[in-house]
């Protein structure tokens, strides 16, 4: 299908791209249908090719919705990022077959000041992807460990810089 | 709102197949157990709230960082999705 968007102008997704989300997510209800599109942001000041041969780069996705294409939400990887992050998921609960289908993402959130640009990491409420049945969760941790508002060092020099793409 | 007086140990039936049990009452506190089928969550109200608020300040925010395509030369290629495959697992 193709898909007017407001950031990436007509984009072409193929089926097998295709998320469902099931229940929405809080907030945006009517989302049922995303996918996912490619973002970079060097961790560095200088973007060079330098820079992304050292692995500096930041495993960002946009998660794009497939029926609002002004709707899009910037995602992080965040093992390298948060390398104690660690919780349990109910599979069943989710219909989820297998655990090494799982990927996960956290929805990053910018907040802009005078002083600063802040980047957080929403890691209270992970965005669990079962890649073979093509499904997408938001689900919210009991463990109030992990925080809402996760700040992510690494990015903030970048954002000033308008380095995402 | 219908409201129900019981006692520790006294429970609420919600439809068919929900129970609210008051487990334990002191000074201004309450713990309350809740049985219910796996497919209806439960949650904190102000936590649910915290991540609504969470969720749209980060699509508010998201407004702002991409190149509108617009105001952007012409992609060479039409961009695509990404594929699932790209998604980094989780190492070890």
């Amino acid at each position: 299908m193709e898909l007017i968007t407001r950031r990436f102008g007509t984009i072409e997704v193929l089926d097998e791209n295709a998320l469902a989300v099931p229940a929405g997510i809080p907030g945006f209800p009517n989302m049922r249908r995303a996918t996912l599109m490619g973002a970079s942001a060097m961790s560095g000041a200088e973007h060079t090719e330098a820079d992304a041969a050292d692995g500096d780069e930041l495993p960002l996705f946009w998660l794009q919705d497939l029926d609002d294409g002004d709707l899009a939400f910037l995602c992080l990887v965040p093992w390298g990022t948060f390398p104690d992050y660690d919780f349990d998921i109910d599979g069943d609960e989710l219909g989820i077959d297998d655990e090494a289908d799982v990927r996960i993402l956290n929805i990053i959130t910018v907040r802009r000041t005078e002083q600063a640009n802040t980047m957080t990491a929403n890691l209270r409420a992970p965005l669990v992807v079962d890649v073979r049945n093509q499904r997408l969760h938001q689900v919210i941790l009991t463990d109030n460990r992990w925080s809402v508002n996760a700040p992510i060092a690494a990015l903030e020099s970048v954002m000033s810089q308008g380095e995402v793409h | 709102m219908l409201v129900l007086t019981r006692r520790t140990g006294q429970s609420i039936l919600v439809g068919d197949d929900i129970v609210v049990t008051i487990l334990e009452l002191s000074r201004d506190q309450v713990r309350i157990g809740i049985r219910a089928p796996r497919s209806v969550s439960v949650h904190r109200e102000e936590v649910y709230e915290e991540i609504l608020l969470s969720n749209r300040a980060a699509a508010d925010a998201g407004l702002d960082l991409a190149p509108t395509p617009a105001t952007e030369a012409k992609p060479q290629h039409q961009p695509r999705s990404a594929s699932l495959g790209q998604l980094p697992r989780r190492p070890g």
